[in-house]
């Protein structure tokens, strides 16, 4: 027992901030992502606190390892480019107004919507029927995926939905981030993101930021609530969405 | 002290059954297990087990095989000469991978408790349980008994346990969803293989330092098990849905050769003479038999459905 205090006393707390809903699906997704990142954690001496908070002056004052937000861009412009070294995670929908937000230090974890339209023509063109692209499914199976939907299931009797696996992934990407990156790093964890990035997301791929900082990744096609067939990758080149890159 | 050692060899002789030459093929998908004569390469017999079997070993006396019936949370033990179920034993929740101690307990992963657990299997007693992390899958026993290695999937971390003690004394970072997992011959390396990087570690079993490591040549590369060579010169890899065996150099890991056998080849088994490695591929729901010398294909046997792993009696 005295050794197991001991081990816990030695964990190094490390604060993620939370800007957004707390009865959303991102937030009960992330307190999943939470749990998780803390059984590694458990291992490696890393504790992860999720924190809830309204004002985004906080970020400048407390410096959390991270900003999980589902705030428009609109709110996060001014917090965004003052902690240049925080990276924001962009759990939300995206705007297109985002693309006037091409900030280094934020990273969607949606697709960009050319990626979702995409998606969607091309498995037109071969069926023809209604098809919608999504980050997840509750009946999504392969890849271990059964398991993180039970686990999620049991956790918060809801079922994952593409936005709490985005809530996930946003936790787990980042805690993974740190665990590999080390705390005493003198690569940033902007830059690991950016571009050391593969992240198992339970599809069965290593999934990373691309040009424009959104997390290319294999999509869902849904038709009548089943899922219908699979993408490779969401990942888009800065070109075809009509943005500049963000690099 | 000689006198003693023959008494025990001559116990151990009279305990030990002569192998029967066969292989023991579990059918995720079927709930069976394929019994197959290694000598003609034939299903001499499929077997109902229970639901969904995964993991598979033989005894070290060879007179019991134990399948991980992953659904049942339980392990059915095989007489192999009878080829039928004698018992099961309850082994916690969803057991899927287990390894053998030479002391002849199960060292078991359940994937959904994020635990290994450590059971007697002659009594069905449970003797241990570690906390690992979340989906544990792979499990190793170091020849000299001294060590356990269980990866767990979710949580990217290879954990070596001591033994007799059954405490953690490293974990050790790897690639995403690390599977499976071996000891060198000298007990002192272990390599992992980890699935979505196409990636193979080399650590020291006794800090965990990392020797060295390679990424499969092959993009659809996705390793789940793997073996060494007899000698300990090569790495078997099963590459996934390359639908490959990889063999790579185990000092330097550099690639040495591929294989192509079915789709999806996750389980592997070599031969106690190191001639045959035997893999399982569960797309085409079939074991490949390889002569290694030639590393070549030399036999296809249909099995059941899903065949997910393989041990041999021999």
């Amino acid at each position: 027992m005295l050794c197991f205090l001991s081990a816990l006393a030695s964990s190094k707390d490390l604060p993620l901030y939370f800007y957004g809903d707390m009865s959303s699906n991102e937030w009960h997704g992330a307190i999943q992502g939470l749990l998780e990142a803390n059984v590694q954690g458990k291992f490696l001496r890393l504790n992860y606190k999720l924190m809830h908070k309204t004002d985004l002056d906080d970020v400048k004052a407390d410096k959390p390892y991270a900003v999980i937000s589902s705030l428009s861009p609109v709110e996060l412009r001014q917090a965004l480019l003052a902690n240049p070294q925080i990276p924001f995670l962009n759990v939300g929908s995206i705007s297109e107004h985002f693309s006037s937000l091409c900030a280094p230090n934020l990273f969607h974890i949606r697709p960009h919507p050319s990626a979702l339209d995409a998606a969607e023509a091309a498995w037109k063109t071969k069926d023809g029927s209604g098809i919608k692209a999504v980050l997840w499914h509750r009946s999504f199976k392969k890849y271990a995926a059964a398991q993180l939907n039970k686990r999620y299931e049991k956790n918060t009797d809801r079922y994952m939905t593409s936005e709490s696996w985005a809530g996930w992934a946003s936790v787990k990407l980042f805690s993974d981030t740190l665990a590999r990156n080390g705390l005493e790093s003198e690569i940033s964890a902007v830059h690991f993101l950016k571009n050391r990035l593969a992240f198992d997301g339970q599809k069965g791929k290593d999934l990373f930021f691309d040009d424009l900082n959104y997390l290319a990744q294999p999509l869902l096609l849904i038709s009548g609530d089943k899922i219908v067939g699979e993408t490779n990758t969401s990942q888009i080149l800065s070109a075809e969405s009509g943005s500049s890159s963000c690099k | 002290m000689k006198l003693i050692l023959a008494i025990t060899a001559v116990i151990f002789a009279t305990n030990a059954m002569a192998a029967t030459n066969r292989a023991f093929v579990s059918n995720e998908r079927s709930d069976t297990v394929s019994v197959i004569d290694i000598l003609t390469n034939k299903v001499i017999k499929t077997v109902q087990v229970g639901k969904r079997p995964r993991g598979v070993g033989v005894s070290p006396d060879g007179n019991e095989v134990y399948v991980a019936i992953s659904a049942d949370n339980a392990i059915a033990v095989l007489d192999p000469v009878k080829m039928e179920v004698i018992r099961t034993f309850a082994s916690g929740d969803d057991p899927e991978a287990f390894a053998i101690h030479s002391n002849g307990n199960l060292y078991i992963s359940n994937e959904e408790d994020a635990m290994a657990s450590v059971y007697d299997p002659k009594t069905g007693a449970l003797l241990a349980t570690i906390d690992v992390g979340i989906e544990p899958e792979g499990v190793a026993v170091a020849p000299d008994g001294t060590r356990v290695a269980v990866t767990s999937e979710s949580t990217n971390l290879v954990h070596i346990i001591g033994v007799p003690e059954h405490t953690i004394q490293n974990n050790v970072l790897v690639g995403a969803r690390p599977r499976s997992v071996v000891f060198s011959n000298d007990s002192q390396i272990i390599y992992v293989t980890a699935e979505i990087g196409g990636e193979v570690k080399k650590i020291a079993a006794d800090t965990g330092n990392l020797i060295k490591k390679t990424t499969l040549p092959d993009e659809n590369a996705k390793p789940k098990d793997v073996l060494l060579s007899r000698d300990g010169k090569n790495l078997y890899i099963a590459g996934g849905r390359a639908n490959k065996i990889f063999i790579l150099d185990a000092e330097s890991l550099d690639h040495k050769n591929s294989i192509p056998v079915g789709k999806r080849v996750w389980g592997l088994a070599l031969s106690r003479d190191g001639s045959t490695l035997y893999t399982t591929d569960g797309l085409d729901h079939q074991v490949t038999v390889i002569d290694t010398k030639s590393e070549k294909v030399k036999a296809v046997i249909k099995v059941g459905k899903f065949p997910w792993g393989i041990a041999l009696d021999d």
